[in-house]
């Protein structure tokens, strides 16, 4: 191995586990943040680089018409703003990186600058900007616009968006652009060069745009095929372009089971990915958000029939006409959980060996651990990850935790700095 | 609450973001009702805000902050979430200074970079309606979380208030439950015959002769007090101060050690709203 990984906590200012084993007692507590600064604490304590929170703004209705069935999955609503949350964790923190999630379609460009410039200082040099396009419609209209812009197009607007925020990092900005016309004297300087630039792009125009921009790209290629595909697919771009490919680190999305045992942890794995819980309409519910097509509308019990079209992602319905072809909807749903790159299920030191294994194989970069969205996550998981899994990793070299002394400012150098090993 | 002590709100003056942060800290431990942070500092006042809230456990967090700036779902979602983050004690300073920059794209949703002050005046009485409109989509106890049935929320208590007023539409609503206060508390500054924001929880006159208009308005006013002036109260009619115009240091100092050294025996809590509005709210106390 080269570099040590890069590990990456992602999680939703959403609720916390309330109907699962280990839940709490208190389930409305999570507004008040004070889960999260705690975690938060103790990911910067356990060493972990970032923590990464996630964003959106719709109470989706697309599942059966309305709110009624996302009100019970939870999968993006209730949500709070990410940001005053990212500002509390900047004070109970002292060396942890911080991303937050912001869409280009959804801010001012010189609002979104001075916001994120506003946590860079705050936290010292620490704050990431996950960035986004959105895709709801809903979203759109709750900022006054009547829907959103195709994918490509919001690609493109967000290339000339980027210009303008970097810009503003840098000084005053007079932008007269195709899409954007921005006169300001400036956001206040960060006090990294610029925030770490995050962003997730999957499809062709998401890659190029990742590879422009991106310090750091976090991905769901499924296996570690696919991985390596999509690690070099990026590596070459940045290459091409005449830029060090090492500039952009590339992490996977990943949710170790654990348990102190393999059978222990398969166990687990096989009661809360089972059709005899909610996880069925987690999974319908998330997948109807996703795709906009309301799967309430197809018998959940037989295949999607093969007649069946929709104004949605059809790609994704094609697809789920081929995967319940010989089963149904509950089968191929109910007993799996969200789409990860790697599905990891075992003792700690089982996981890390699968772990260990796909990044020989990828070559890097880490991993963004994720237990979500909302009404999942519990202290128990934390704990299991960071103090079962995360030893696991440093005893085999893959991990570095950090050695404190000298004062948590002294010690602790800009989030960018970390990732760039400078 | 308890005692006598006026009702003090600080208009905390544009500083270093250490030297504020350090005024906020200072402010709390000495019974300060609530802190203004600056809309032109070079942090963002929500996040400062934000940035206080688990060390500065008691005081109002109160942004200034323009409607210009944003559209009003994303001031209505921020400020909600800071009420929820410090467990309601959020505020909304309406910033009314006129816009700065321009920055505009090919939506043709309004600006208000060309527009005359009495359509300003308009649109900002939209952008409240909106953000009021926004704060009022979730009623009370829509948060259910009911293990038998499965329900984190009722849906019968979320509402789409589809506010489409003359320049700010917003479909909503809000993707998360009110904080603590409902809507974070309104304050505003009143000058005779100049519009009154709807909604308004608080506000400062700078002439003790403007509190009576004040009160056909509002149940709590504040009248201004700082500046280049002794560090001293004047006797008034209205329910306590606003101090303004006083820099973070020496000058902050002789203010709290001196008329204002006695809230901090009396320290009071609460949500914010019923600390400044509340029934029982304390008398103002002229010092000689």
């Amino acid at each position: 191995m080269g570099k040590p990984l890069t590990l990456g906590w992602f999680v939703n200012y959403m609720p916390t586990g309330w109907n699962r084993p280990f839940h709490g007692g208190q389930p409305a507590a999570w507004q008040d943040g004070q889960f999260y600064v705690d975690m938060a604490r103790t990911l910067d304590r356990a060493g972990i680089d970032f923590i990464m929170l996630e964003d959106s703004s719709v109470v989706p209705e697309n599942y059966g018409g309305d709110m009624t069935a996302e009100f019970m999955a939870t999968v993006k609503s209730p949500k709070h703003d990410p940001l005053p949350l990212a500002a509390a964790i900047a004070q109970a923190t002292d060396r942890l990186g911080i991303v937050t999630t912001m869409s280009t379609s959804l801010y001012p460009p010189e609002r979104l600058a001075r916001l994120q410039a506003s946590l860079d200082e705050l936290s010292n040099g620490r704050a990431g900007w996950n960035i986004v396009t959105s895709f709801e419609d809903l979203a759109a209209q709750n900022v006054g616009l009547e829907k959103l812009w195709e994918h490509d197009e919001r690609y493109a607007r967000a290339h000339e968006y980027l210009d303008v925020v970097t810009s503003a990092w840098q000084g005053a900005v007079d932008h007269d652009g195709r899409f954007n016309q921005v006169v300001s004297p400036g956001s206040p300087m960060p006090v990294q060069d610029r925030p770490v630039l995050c962003q997730a792009g999957g499809s062709k125009a998401g890659m190029d745009f990742a590879a422009e921009w991106a310090d750091l790209i976090v991905s769901v290629p499924v296996g570690v095929e696919a991985m390596k595909a999509y690690r070099d697919g990026i590596r070459s771009r940045i290459a091409e372009s005449g830029g060090d490919p090492d500039r952009c680190r590339v992490l996977y999305m990943v949710t170790p089971i654990l348990g102190e045992t393999d059978e222990e942890a398969q166990a687990k794995r096989a009661r809360m990915y089972s059709d005899a819980t909610d996880n069925y309409l987690r999974r319908i519910v998330q997948l109807s958000n996703i795709s906009e097509i309301d799967f309430s509308k197809f018998d959940e019990d037989e295949p999607v029939p093969e007649d069946a079209t929709t104004n949605g992602a059809q790609s994704i319905l094609d697809t789920f006409k081929r995967l319940t072809k010989d089963s149904s909807l509950r089968e191929v749903l109910g007993n799996s959980g969200e789409s990860t790159s790697l599905d990891l299920c075992g003792s700690p030191a089982t996981v890390a060996d699968q772990m260990e294994a796909a990044m020989e194989e990828v070559g890097g970069d880490g991993f963004l651990l994720f237990h979500g969205g909302g009404g999942i996550i519990t202290r128990r998981y934390l704990d299991e990850v960071l103090d079962g899994l995360v030893p696991e990793l440093e005893s085999r070299g893959l991990f570095e935790r950090p050695v404190r002394g000298g004062g948590p400012v002294a010690a602790s150098g800009t989030f960018r700095g970390r990732l760039t090993g400078a | 609450m308890t005692g006598t002590a006026p009702l003090v709100v600080w208009f905390a003056t544009t500083d270093s973001t250490a030297r504020l942060g350090r005024l906020v800290l200072e402010l709390d431990a000495a019974g300060v009702d609530a802190v203004v942070l600056p809309g032109d500092g070079s942090v963002d006042p929500v996040l400062l805000a934000g940035f206080t809230t688990r060390t500065a456990t008691r005081i109002g967090l109160v942004a200034s902050l323009s409607p210009w700036v944003q559209p009003p779902f994303l001031a209505a979602r921020a400020l909600n979430t800071l009420d929820a983050l410090s467990r309601g004690r959020a505020g909304w300073f309406l910033d009314t200074t006129a816009p700065t920059g321009r920055s505009g794209d090919d939506s043709g949703r309004w600006t208000p970079y060309d527009a005359a002050e009495a359509e300003l005046v308009a649109a900002r009485a939209d952008y409240l309606a909106a953000t009021e409109a926004l704060w009022g989509s979730w009623e009370e106890g829509a948060i259910v979380a009911d293990v038998a049935t499965g329900r984190y929320v009722d849906a019968g208590k979320v509402h789409v208030p589809d506010h489409r007023g003359p320049y700010f539409a917003s479909r909503g609503p809000l993707n998360a439950p009110p904080g603590p206060q409902g809507r974070p508390t309104l304050l505003a500054c009143f000058a005779p015959g100049a519009d009154v924001p709807a909604g308004v929880d608080v506000l400062v006159v700078t002439d003790e002769a403007h509190v009576a208009a004040a009160r056909e308005h509002t149940a709590t006013v504040l009248l201004a007090v700082g500046g280049a002036s002794d560090a001293s109260l004047p006797a008034t009619t209205a329910d306590g101060y606003a101090v303004r115009d006083v820099a973070y240091g020496s000058d902050s100092a002789a203010w709290l050690h001196g008329p204002l050294a006695d809230l901090a025996e009396t320290p009071r809590g609460g949500l914010l709203r019923d600390r400044l509005t509340g029934a029982g709210a304390p008398a103002a106390v002229p010092t000689a």
